[in-house]
């Protein structure tokens, strides 16, 4: 049996979920329109993780805690659950490859090239830039495996 | 509140989330870091000749971009841990709530100075803006800047005060007669009075 509050929880998962994902990809369509021919994915994945800052990574963090809290202890078919772990499942993949893709461009300066100033202070940046995009990319990763397993496991529940 | 020798009675998306919260708690830490080096390259770059980087400006520029995400993010990450499946954290948890503390303490501090230094300064920066540029702000335009920073450092402080008491870790002076709970925390007694009696 499905309890309302648990149908509502798992709706307001799927909303953030959503927009999660919505984020990146409209980032990423308008930086590909503007970006020169020959530019290379670089802007791509720019794109993907410079609109609205880290509020995507908040929104699907969020969005995988609703939908874990929302149905512990509780058994019975959640299609809206299901889709809401989708979702989670593909923004999360979505976010950890624009931002894993952004840290390998910004490794290699690429796109955009932070030292093309000439400052004495570019590695420093560079690095910090770098470690914040593999962070961001570990855990955005690490939420997609989650919601990938809380399928499988409501799945086989249902099995049962 | 239980140590991390029972983790097998706790439901394993208890764990699972701890991970997810330190994972967060790492990527904040590492975006205000990369917030403060960005702000000290750009000060740096933007001086003039022969004057040195004002760390005033360069804090307050770092707090204005990171303070309201890292303020999001520590809360995001509290909730995780403490609003999970489980009855009480794991050992993971616990040191997901230490992280949560300290961090939410550095944010605030952060936030809050930034908050300050745009309450008080006469200079226009951040929001887009170089810093440097010469201007004379209103009242309002102070405020509506410098309030909401004050702000998301009273939500960090808050969220730390939270993760911290959700440790039960009171420091030892202010209760100096001791409680039975404080050996079920594992937390030493050195320097006051007898030592505890052996537990069975």
């Amino acid at each position: 049996m499905v309890g309302r509050a648990m149908r509502q929880r798992q709706v307001l998962a799927l909303l953030l979920a959503l927009t999660a994902l919505a984020l990146p990809v409209s980032g990423a369509v308008i930086f590909g329109g503007v970006a020169a021919p020959g530019s290379g994915s670089g802007f791509v994945f720019l794109g993907a993780v410079s609109v609205q800052d880290f509020v995507p990574v908040l929104l699907l963090v969020g969005a995988l805690g609703i939908l874990v809290t929302s149905s512990a202890g509780a058994a019975g078919r959640t299609t809206v659950g299901q889709v809401a772990a989708g979702v989670t499942l593909l923004a999360g993949a979505v976010l950890a490859v624009a931002h894993l893709g952004t840290a390998y461009h910004l490794r290699a300066g690429g796109a955009f090239d932070l030292d093309a100033g000439g400052g004495s202070g570019w590695v420093a940046q560079r690095i910090v830039a770098v470690a914040t995009m593999l962070a961001a990319g570990v855990l955005c990763g690490a939420v997609a495996i989650q919601a990938a397993m809380w399928m499988g496991e409501r799945k086989r529940e249902v099995l049962r | 509140m239980t140590d991390g020798s029972d983790e097998g009675a706790i439901p394993p998306w208890q764990a699972r989330l701890e991970v997810v919260a330190l994972l967060l708690l790492v990527t904040v830490a590492v975006s205000v870091v990369a917030r403060l080096v960005g702000a000290y390259e750009q000060a740096k770059d933007a001086r003039q000749f022969g004057a040195s980087v004002d760390l005033v400006q360069v804090v307050r520029f770092a707090g204005e971009q990171a303070g309201f995400i890292a303020a999001g993010g520590i809360l995001v990450a509290f909730l995780l841990v403490a609003q999970g499946p489980g009855v009480a954290p794991t050992s993971r948890g616990r040191l997901a709530l230490r992280s949560t503390t300290v961090l939410g303490l550095l944010v605030a501090g952060i936030a809050a100075f930034a908050g300050i230094a745009t309450l008080v300064t006469s200079e226009v920066g951040g929001q887009g803006l170089p810093m440097g540029i010469a201007g004379e702000p209103s009242l309002v335009d102070r405020l509506s800047s410098g309030v909401p920073l004050l702000l998301a450092a009273a939500i960090a402080v808050y969220v730390a005060w939270c993760a911290f008491s959700t440790l039960g870790e009171e420091p030892r002076l202010l209760f100096p007669e001791g409680d039975g709970d404080r050996d079920d925390l594992g937390e030493d007694s050195e320097g006051h009075g007898d030592p505890p009696p052996p537990v069975p």
